[in-house]
């Protein structure tokens, strides 16, 4: 990379820290969303900045991993901040140069990292016995992401907890929080896709979720299928399904293509001959879905709704579907 | 001899997108209730023991930073309507605003670079291991015996240890060769230059 592009995103990190300090200095709140996700996208523009640097000399990354540590510290995410300070060549912090780099970092993120330790010890101390994030309480999970803005992953478990009761407006605020922390977090990318033909009105979610795709379709097969499935149930009862069976038969098609190999690549080709018959202009029928292994013919002959089948392949064919089967409250 | 300028030449002397919120802070920091748009500080500039005290006026006309800066206006209200709980955030901003007019008046470098956690603060050569800039502060009050504490450290007390002041912190930075601290107070207008090194 040419060292004019270094100087760029460096220049784009020091306007961003502009930002957020004006942010900080007009809106009355504890901790502005842009403010946090000013300093959050600094942080990683200035890391972004040193990845370009094929063996940069120690104290120039020993100034890069200062600053990102601050910057998250400012960002409110003192996770990504201890990455950083980890990262800090022990060579300098041993010199007396590097005492001075260090001198003003240095008692704010002990400060900072010993009350987010007090604070994620409470948290685990009140999940039920399982461990599982899914039944921490509300009001804990959202004290967590007001403390902690800038720490994707509260945003994440916040997603998890609103997804698992099927708040699902609530479940798409916390992950476009989270997308907006780790925009190259596919993963985040692809359910945002899945959970916007639930929350939004069709043609908003037909929007959103080909702006996505158009952003990761070279690349991601997650993406790719989640693409497919949102797209399929938004197609359903429309009178552009057809139209948008095109699209679909694109998308399984890539998603098949990039997960080769993989258990997505056998939910991706099970979906891609579904799509195939619907394609063709055929109504698909139990038969079609038995012959697809999804469910016992004897079920099958007796209630056949086609919606409802197409919901629950839906459901199999989703990525994260941790089971891999088609859940029971799917009808079957 | 005494400066004046005009904040409009920043938008030549620096980089646009880089100095429009500490302008907007520092209009509003100087003038809160919109009524003056001259202000005057005493600059002393220092170099070792030795000091001499100068003036430098930062004006502005308004209508021209807005052909320049269309956003700015609002900016500028934005920062007046916020409450006192945040000046200190508009301090710093404004600090920063002043050390522009600083390094376009006195050094006639421009800025291009800006670090929070490692000084020095503004950067105008970045040239591995020989890193040249300027180190900022802002103070509402207290004038020179802030800038005092500022450039060498607050002096511990029984409960906390004492703290490294700017100079000092620049001095010990092998990769800074050539480093500058600007200081800046409200009340009263006074405002420290040092050359710190070479």
């Amino acid at each position: 990379m040419s060292k004019s592009y270094r100087d760029e995103l460096l220049r784009e990190a020091s306007i961003l820290k502009m930002r957020a300090i004006r942010l900080r200095a007009t809106v009355d709140e504890p901790h502005p969303w842009d403010a946090v996700v000013a300093f959050h996208d600094a942080a990683r523009k200035e890391l972004a900045a040193l990845a370009l640097l094929d063996n940069p000399p120690l104290e120039v990354e020993a100034r890069a991993r200062i600053e990102a540590c601050g910057l998250f510290l400012d960002a409110r995410d003192p996770e990504s901040a201890t990455v950083q300070w980890e990262l800090i060549p022990v060579s300098i912090s041993g010199s007396a140069a590097g005492s001075a780099m260090l001198a003003r970092l240095k008692p704010t993120f002990k400060k900072e990292q010993a009350t987010f330790v007090r604070t994620w010890t409470e948290f685990k101390k009140e999940l039920p016995r399982s461990g599982s994030f899914e039944g921490a309480r509300i009001g804990t999970i959202r004290k967590l992401c007001n403390a902690y803005p800038g720490i994707a992953g509260f945003w994440w478990i916040a997603y998890r907890h609103a997804d698992a009761r099927g708040r699902w407006k609530e479940a798409k605020h916390a992950l476009e929080h989270a997308r907006r922390l780790a925009p190259d977090n596919v993963r985040y990318v692809a359910l945002d896709i899945f959970l916007a033909s639930s929350v939004l009105a069709p043609e908003k979610a037909l929007a959103a979720c080909r702006k996505d795709w158009e952003q990761f379709r070279e690349t991601s097969a997650e993406v790719n299928q989640m693409f497919a499935l949102s797209l399929l149930r938004l197609s359903r009862n429309s009178p552009l399904r057809a139209k948008l069976i095109v699209e679909v038969h694109d998308a399984v098609q890539r998603a098949e293509k990039l997960a080769a190999g993989t258990s997505l690549g056998i939910q991706a080709n099970l979906l891609h001959r579904y799509v195939e018959l619907l394609r063709t202009g055929r109504t698909p029928t139990a038969e079609d879905f038995m012959r697809f292994g999804m469910v016992p013919f004897s079920t099958v002959a007796k209630k056949f709704k086609l919606d409802e089948f197409e919901e629950a392949l839906i459901t199999y064919c989703a990525p994260y579907n941790d089971n891999g089967r088609i859940p029971a409250a799917a009808g079957f | 001899m005494p400066y004046n300028y005009a904040l409009e030449q920043l938008y030549i002397d620096q980089d646009g997108d880089l100095i429009h919120e500490p302008i907007a802070a520092l209009i509003s920091w100087l003038d809160p209730a919109n009524q003056s748009y001259s202000h005057a500080f005493t600059l002393r500039v220092q170099h070792r023991s030795a000091y001499h005290d100068d003036q430098v006026t930062v004006s502005w006309d308004i209508q021209k930073l807005t052909a320049t800066d269309a956003g700015l206006a609002h900016a500028v209200r934005r920062f007046r309507k916020g409450s006192t709980a945040l000046m200190e955030a508009q301090t710093e901003l404004a600090a920063y605003g002043l050390a522009f007019v600083a390094v376009s008046c006195l050094l006639h470098k421009r800025i291009v670079r800006f670090t929070r956690w490692c000084p020095p603060d503004l950067l105008f050569d970045v040239t591995p291991s020989h890193l040249r800039g300027v180190e900022v502060a802002g103070r509402a009050t207290r004038g020179y015996t802030a800038f005092k504490q500022t450039l060498d450290g607050p002096p511990g007390t029984p409960k906390t240890p004492a703290k490294v002041g700017k100079r000092a912190q620049l001095l010990a930075q092998a990769d800074v060769a050539e480093a500058y601290v600007s200081l800046w107070c409200r009340q009263p207008m006074v405002s420290i230059w040092e050359q710190v090194k070479p």
